[in-house]
Order: structure tokens, then sequence, then C-alpha cells
């Protein structure tokens, strides 16, 4: 990597907010890590073959029983790193580690105990096969002798079924059969039917009605409190990603930009695109456009000329320079570590928008530093 | 997929051709009329009869006992060659797109160097090794013909292996032959029969070229190319003989192109 060091050495703690936590409670084993982890493809053109850097150095600590939320725009990586974390893919670089051993090699033998469900539910799944054939495959696959049989295995397919809110009636129908949410579902289902540790959730709500999403996100509130289920949320939706995680990463061009490690942080996110997601999906953005009188989205940073910077790159320079309102000379040279501003919560920006809160962060050691 | 074919009126027609073709071909002893070797010195170069119903060639053979016994050693031999090449192809093809890195890389040198030569070389090859006969001439043709199958195949999977339904199947904990054949077979499979069929025309006609040359099949054998270097000598005179196995030669090969290409177009329209 371009940036030398791994983050997790650059993971700096600083002066009085670098204290090991010690506030008393038992702290959850850590379940899954993802250590400086990148991955490239390489783009069109033969003679000069560049690549596009999905996810830069990244490491990510997911503790047993936590839901972690993932947000970030489209094409930030989170896909990519999901089925990194998943064990479909290799990284480059880095690794991911599953009870401290590498998950790529584990998942041969322990394929059940990582489930996905995929963003676009009517993708994944065979649209010849009935529900059943579709809840069986995990079943079949995993459950060794003990759901040989047909009819043991169409009950235990019921059972996943109710579980998600769908009757034993739907077993019988078709992919096509279903609504969105429904499939949406199914899914889950499939996921839940391996009888995972972890369950990894790509966008589960990208494509649903808002009824349906509230659907969705009470099953997944439940999944996550009865069973003890680990849970990884990639969304782009803050409301449901604030209502479900206990902790929180934010992801910019591939980077991990901001992270809280626990969710009551929310107030206190600070680098300049996790304020602009906020504002956002408050509807702040939007402002009334006086000679059309149409609601109209205006942005000052639309007017800035963002081909001067290239984010995905091997450059250094903070991915979000393009467009930060905050920037100066200092991002585009250098890209800034992730730091811990206080107990658990890391910014990777030089001049964060710092909440006015926590009085104690505007001693911010990077800025001082940097300015001078 | 399948019953869209069949729903298709044109491919209806060329199926109907093939299938009487086809039961032409397994029949032959019980319709031909006449034993196709059995020479008849009374009645050489006999005009349409009862007895003979396309006449007889220069030997006094009945030229349609000899073309539906024939049919047998010529379709049978192209279908041979066509079946065997596409599911060692199809094969391949699907193990080296799906599994990819070096394996997929040298089994792409090896078919580009496959496909370097002309089929005609490597024909000549085994037929110089294992010496002339229809056997000899189809293992040639299949050794020719398996990586246009092996591409096809092995690019459609590449384009099949990244879809999300095939990484949740692998989530499902599916096996990687339950995935090739549960998943990926069902949609390639259209667009390589749709190749199959129009390199089952291009096999007849090779066939019968190499018969007609004198690598295949032995004098006395009905083969269409036989028949046509057979009928060679008396095309001024009589040419009957060299009309029939001709005119049969060009309708399996029309017929087959049709609905080949047929096939390879409605295929196109459903990926759009």
């Amino acid at each position: 990597m371009g940036t030398g060091m791994r983050t997790e050495e650059r993971f700096i703690k600083c002066g009085v907010f670098g204290q090991i936590k010690e506030n008393g409670m038992i702290q959850k084993p850590i379940l899954l890590q993802a250590k400086g982890i990148s991955k490239s493809y390489p783009l069109a053109g033969k003679v000069k073959q560049g690549r596009i850097y999905a996810i830069n150095d990244l490491s990510l600590r997911i503790k047993e029983g936590e839901c972690r939320g993932i947000v970030g725009e489209s094409g930030c990586g989170k896909s990519t790193l999901l089925r990194i974390l998943s064990g479909l893919e290799e990284p480059d670089g880095g690794e991911v580690l599953y009870q401290n051993m590498s998950v790529f090699a584990q998942m041969k033998t322990r394929r059940n105990e990582i489930q996905m469900v995929f963003q676009n539910s009517m993708n994944a799944v065979n649209s010849y096969l009935s529900a059943e054939a579709i809840l069986g495959e995990p079943l079949k696959n995993f459950g060794g002798r003990k759901w040989e049989g047909k009819k043991e295995r169409r009950e235990k397919a019921a059972l996943y079924l109710t579980r998600v809110g769908l009757s034993e009636k739907d077993l019988d129908k078709y992919p096509s059969q279903f609504s969105g949410g429904q499939l949406q579902r199914i899914c889950i289902a499939r996921a839940l039917a391996a009888e995972p540790r972890v369950l990894l959730l790509d966008e589960p709500l990208s494509s649903l009605d808002v009824s349906v999403q509230a659907q969705i996100i009470r099953l997944l509130e439940k999944l996550g409190k009865e069973n003890q289920l680990t849970q990884v949320l990639v969304s782009h939706d803050l409301e449901a990603v604030y209502y479900l995680s206990d902790s929180l990463t934010v992801m910019y061009g591939g980077w991990v930009v901001e992270e809280i490690e626990e969710i009551k942080l929310f107030d206190q996110l600070c680098h300049p695109y996790t304020k602009r997601l906020v504002q956002a999906s408050k509807g702040n953005w939007l402002r009334l456009n006086e000679q059309s009188k149409m609601v109209y989205p205006v942005r000052d940073e639309d007017n800035r000329n963002t081909d001067e910077f290239e984010t995905f790159t091997e450059e250094k320079f903070c991915p979000y320079v393009s467009l930060c309102p905050q920037r100066t000379e200092i991002c585009r040279i250098e890209i800034p570590p992730l730091a811990e501003l206080c107990d658990g919560h890391w910014v990777r920006c030089f001049f964060p928008v710092l909440p006015e809160q926590c009085a104690k962060i505007r001693n911010h050691p990077l800025r001082i530093e940097k300015k001078k | 997929m399948i019953h869209r074919i069949l729903e298709d009126k044109i491919c209806r027609f060329c199926l109907v051709f093939l299938l009487i073709f086809t039961c032409a071909a397994l029949f032959a002893p019980w319709i031909a009329p006449n034993d196709p070797n059995e020479i008849h010195y009374t009645a050489r170069f006999a005009k349409i009869s009862r007895e003979f119903p396309l006449g007889t060639d220069y030997m006094g053979r009945c030229i349609l006992s000899r073309l539906l016994h024939g049919a047998r050693l010529s379709l049978g031999s192209a279908a041979g060659i066509t079946i065997v090449s596409s599911v060692l192809g199809t094969l391949l093809g699907m193990i080296s797109g799906y599994v990819g890195g070096r394996f997929d890389r040298v089994l792409m040198g090896v078919c580009d160097a496959v496909r370097a030569f002309p089929g005609m070389v490597i024909v000549l090859v085994s037929v110089g090794i294992l010496g002339t006969g229809l056997l000899s001439l189809c293992l040639g043709m299949m050794a020719a013909r398996w990586v246009w199958y092996t591409k096809v195949a092995r690019n459609l999977t590449r384009a099949e292996r990244k879809k999300e339904v095939v990484l949740a199947s692998a989530m499902a904990g599916s096996s990687t032959t339950g995935i090739l054949f549960g998943l990926i077979f069902p949609v390639i499979r259209i667009p390589i029969l749709a190749v199959a069929t129009l390199q089952f025309g291009t096999a007849l006609t090779a066939l019968a070229g190499y018969s007609f040359l004198g690598f295949g099949a032995a004098p006395p054998s009905p083969e269409w190319g036989m028949m046509i270097q057979d009928g060679r000598s008396f095309i001024s005179t009589n040419p009957s003989m060299l009309f029939w196995p001709g005119f049969c030669i060009l309708m399996v090969i029309i017929v087959t192109n049709i609905l080949g290409d047929r096939m390879q177009e409605m295929f196109e329209l459903v990926r759009k």
C-alpha cells in the first residue's frame, strides 16, 4: 500500500484520550476481524494497466453478538468488503480472521458459520426452485444426517419460514410468486437455516418499500436479541443502521473514514463526509429553489471541480478531499491517519467538525500539530 | 427455453425434418427396398421404377437403399463426433471457467493452439497415425472440434459464476459439481446446443469431404461422401448418382444451420 504502514499500527492513541478502556464492562470477544485488507480490480487498458481500489487498508473488529453497521455511498466498497468478510473472495493484501484463524481457509469446513444475505434477493435465488428447495439447500448441505429425510427437511424449512414471518403454505411457491419483501425474508431464512454465528447483510432494505422495511428491521432486531447473532449490516439508510446497530463504520472511497464502537456516540460523528451523510438523511440538503418554486437539491460541493482529484487510486491524499469543505493543503499531500478522538471514536480527518458537546475533543492533537 | 424452441414454427419444422432423417437412418434395414450392396448387373443405371425407387448406380445397386443405409453411417458419425466433442468440450470449459486461475490459462492456451491448426491438418495426422477408416477420421475430427465448445462454455460460465445466485448457492454449502450442473449448465445449455447444431452440419460436410478424398469409409460401404465420389465419374451421363446424396447432405445442412441460427437468436433475445 502507498501509505506504508498498516492501519493496525496507525491506530493512534493520542494524549489524554488514549487510555485503555477500563469502564468495568466485560469486553466481548472479537469474532470477526479484518486486518489491513485491501482489494483492487484491474481497469481496462492493456498497455498501462491501472487498478481500481475498492478497499484500502481496512481494519475492522466485530465483537461477538454485536450488530455492526457499515454506511457509505454507492461504490465505496461496502459490498466488496462483505464478500471478503464472508470468505467468498480473497483480499489482495491483509487478512480476515474468524476466531483468530484465516476465514478463507476455514470456510471450506465451516461454511455455515458465516452467512450472507445478498443485496438483490431476486438475483440471489434460483427461480426454478420452490421455497422448500431453496431452504432445503443449506439444510441438506449443513445438517448432515439430521435432515436427510424429505419430510423432516420440510418441517424444518417450515419452521424457518414461520420465524421470518411467512407461513408454511409458502413452501410450495416459486420465487416469482413472492413479493420483494417476502423474497428478502426467504433469503434471510435460507441464511438462518445454515445456523450461522455471523450474518452479513448487504443492503437488506434497499429495494423495499417503507412498511416492508419496517418489518425486516423488526425481524433483524428480533434475531439479534433472541439468537445472539453477530450481524454486519451494510446500508446507506442511516436511520435503519442507527436503529439496529451497536457500532458504526463509515466508509468513503474504499477507506474507513469514521468509526464508533458504541452507537451512543452517534451524535458526535464528526468527519465532514459523515456530517453530510447525516444531514442528507435528515433532509436538510433540500433547499427551496426560489425561481422555479420547486424543491431542488443544491449543494455547495457540486460546484467544486471534482476532476482535479481522483479517488480510488494509490495516490496519497485524503479520499474525501475533492468534496470536503474543510480541506487545506495538507489534505492533498497526505492521507490522514485513522486517529482516536475519544474512547471508541476514530476519525480519518485532519480537521474534523468537532462536536460541541464534547469539549475535551477540541484538543485533538492532530489538528494542533498539523496546523503548525 | 426448450419449450420456446418447440413453440417456434421454424424450429419445429427443422426438428421434424431432422426427425424424419433420423428415423430413416434408424429403420433403414426395414424400410430399404433392396440390399444396399447387392449388385444387379442387368439393371445398371436403371431409371426410377417400382423396384428401384431412385434408380441404380453403375453397379446396379439401389440408390435409395444405399442412401438409407448411408444415412446411418454419415448422420451417425456426424452425431457421434458432435456429441463426444460437445460433451467433452463443455465439461472442460465449465470447469475451466468456474475454477479459473492457472488451469484456465493453460487450457485456454491449449485451445488456442488447437484452433491455430486447420481442422484438416489434425484429421490428416490422425488418419496418418491410425490408418484410413471411419473411426480414425471421427477421432481426428473430435480432436479438432472440442475446442469450440470449450471456448463457448468457458466464457458463459465465467459470466455466470460471479452472479449472486451462484454465490448464494456456494454460501448454502453446495458443492462445485452441484453448482456447475444445477445452476450454470441450465443457463449455458441452449447456446451450447446451438453451437452443436451448427457443428453437426459442418461435421457432416467435412465427413463427406474426407470420404470423397478417400480417408473415410472403405469402398463398398454406402457413406454419402463415398456415393458422391462414385458418382463423380458419371456426372455427365448419369447425374442422379451424384444428385441424391448431394441433395441429402445439402438438406440436412440447411436445416441444421437454420435451427442453430434460430436458437442462437432466441438465446440472445432472452439475454436482452
